[in-house]
């Protein structure tokens, strides 16, 4: 089963969630893949580490104008509908950042001059994770170069290399980009269920009615986890009830374990509660992987 | 005019609520523009009576007409997004794997493939409970048009601000450092950092830093839940030394931005905490690095 861990709003805790998650479920035997695809700031790696066992570049394809043999017709210009080309009347100007990759200024061109060629936007790295207690996971990590802005090409790749290393049986946790736009759905869309980790502030409950929006458009099945939940705080419970949505799981505000986040410790093997809270949402996902080979 | 942009790299620093302290001890000097609008959160805290609304273009989905549809699959084989599958004898379009690019009609042989333009979301112009003028937006599910969105409002605020002769332009920028991001910042005046002493922090930070580095853009920082973790605060302070950004103020680990956010308040706005006299630090702060 491929499950997505995302929020709404960032820093709700969706790293916390999938690391800890991650290292509780491997020690207690489960076949773990781990896979950062929140490319524009992957953290996993601060708390999990491990040593680096592969590392390829990733490219996208975009046009390259050869001006020997363009014939000047502005063709290109005229198709591309992101602006993402120029015509001059002598000169063929292509702008990196606004193309989508379409082919069609490459294709339609009459001379040909414009082939598709690679342009590097980031890495996949892969590392073995050597856990407390000794036991081994492996971590996926899709890293953009500063400078790029299209995150959404590079997470698709990233799932693409995740999914050569599942295997059957195991279970696949993707640490999702924070919002509700492209990159988020890229990675909601390829997982089985999404996990929405939601704190209860009213910019956490706000933001989490957004992702709520964006997965029932996706038709994808999904629960919350509440996290930094306060006694007496009920706002993320109530709109839960309301809507008729599952919590997998609540993880209670505690100094203590924000301390050990804060200087890159994992939590599942030193706050109690946190690996009470994680084996509650290990039995929820468990629960539904069993309703899944059922149907 | 001053255009002064919030980021953070990492989301739940506390960018949000920076924002809306400074707009609140703005109040009438400064025009807000919430570009965060993946996760548009501003008006929570501003309780804005809304002015103006208007629905934002942009981008193109392609439709194809089944009646014309001979079926044929040249569409198919172009579309380099997935984005076309056979529906019974003829074709139709995944409208969520669709990127608008147009290929395909100019390819297919019947002209049965329209495009058709995409609501990508709704700008609003607002005034916030303290007088500001907001300018915000939603965007549509799915849009892959945060970038522009932010464009748009940023243009909006920036025309708001102009007609009105405010001083300063106030951004709540996007986390991340990707597109939307570089939509808000290319061309502010100056750029708030709101970071905190936890690893993900300070490699966010560090991560956003090199963006706005390359803009050229003068920087200061605020470390938010500064006692969190003393060593990493201490290398975040030379990190800011080390790369000429003003250290514009810290703020303590304690339950005051959860509560103000909680009770609809700028944290500001919370009296008689010790984070609310910071904010005042800050934006005094702002004011005199951007005096001429």
């Amino acid at each position: 089963m491929r499950v997505a861990i995302a929020s709404g709003k960032g820093g709700t805790g969706k790293t916390t969630v999938s690391v800890n998650l991650a290292a509780w479920w491997r020690a207690a035997g489960r076949e773990v893949l781990l896979s950062d695809l929140d490319v524009e700031e992957p953290n996993s790696g601060l708390f999990l580490g491990g040593e680096q066992m592969a590392a390829q570049v990733v490219y996208r394809k975009i046009p390259r104008w050869d001006p020997h043999t363009c014939e000047r017709s502005g063709n290109c210009a005229a198709v591309c509908m992101y602006n993402a080309i120029a015509f001059t009347g002598k000169e063929v100007i292509v702008f990196p950042e606004l193309c989508h990759g379409c082919y069609a200024c490459s294709d339609l061109c009459p001379s040909h001059s414009l082939p598709m060629v690679d342009d590097r936007i980031g890495e996949i790295r892969t590392y073995a994770v050597t856990l407390a207690g000794g036991r081994r996971l492996t971590r996926v990590e899709g890293r953009l170069d500063i400078g790029r802005e299209m995150a959404t090409p590079l997470i698709a790749e990233t799932i693409r290399y995740t999914a050569t290393l599942e295997r059957e049986g195991g279970i696949t946790l993707l640490d999702a980009p924070p919002g509700t736009s492209c990159p988020m759905m890229e990675a909601a869309k390829r997982a089985d269920l999404v996990l929405l980790v939601a704190e209860p502030t009213r910019f956490g409950l706000h933001d989490l009615t957004l992702a709520v929006e964006t997965l029932r458009v996706l038709e994808k099945p999904f629960a919350v986890i509440v996290n930094k939940d306060r006694q007496g705080v009920t706002l993320i419970d109530d709109y839960c009830r309301k809507e008729g949505i599952a919590i997998a799981g609540k993880i209670p505000h505690l100094t203590g374990a924000a301390r050990l986040y804060a200087g890159g410790s994992l939590l599942w093997d030193k706050v109690p509660e946190v690996a009470e809270a994680l084996a509650q949402i290990a039995a929820y996902l468990d629960e539904k992987e069993k309703e899944g080979e059922g149907r | 005019m001053k255009q002064i942009v919030i980021i953070s790299g990492k989301g739940g620093t506390g960018k949000t609520s920076l924002a809306a302290s400074l707009a609140y001890l703005a109040r009438h000097e400064a025009v807000v523009a919430d570009c965060d609008v993946d996760a548009a959160d501003m008006h929570l805290v501003t309780a804005p009576q809304r002015l103006e609304k208007e629905d934002f273009f942009s981008g193109y989905e392609a439709v194809i007409d089944a009646e014309g549809c001979t079926g044929c699959g040249m569409c198919v084989e172009v579309c380099h997004f997935d984005a076309i599958v056979p529906d019974g004898d003829v074709y139709r379009v995944l409208p969520l794997e669709c990127e608008g690019c147009g290929y395909c009609p100019r390819i297919c042989p019947v002209e049965a493939i329209k495009m058709r333009s995409l609501k990508a979301g709704e700008i609003y112009v607002s005034r916030t409970r303290w007088g500001n003028l907001l300018v915000h937006a939603t965007l549509g599910i799915g849009s892959d048009m945060s970038g522009k969105l932010v464009t748009e409002v940023r243009k909006r605020a920036r025309r708001k601000a102009e007609e009105t002769r405010t001083p300063y332009l106030i951004i709540d920028g996007s986390p991340g450092i990707g597109c939307p991001v570089t939509a808000s910042v290319t061309g502010t005046d100056f750029v708030v950092l709101v970071t905190e002493p936890t690893r993900s922090g300070q490699h966010d930070l560090e991560r956003v830093y090199e963006v706005v580095r390359r803009f050229g853009i003068p920087a200061g920082c605020v470390i938010n839940k500064a006692d969190l973790h003393a060593g990493i605060a201490a290398e975040i302070r030379a990190f800011a030394e080390k790369e000429g950004i003003r250290l514009l103020g810290e703020f303590p680990y304690d339950d005051t931005f959860v509560e103000a956010v909680n009770a609809g308040m700028s944290v500001a706005e919370m009296e008689n905490t010790p984070a609310a006299g910071k904010m005042k630090e800050v934006w005094e702060k702002i004011r005199s690095i951007l005096s001429p």
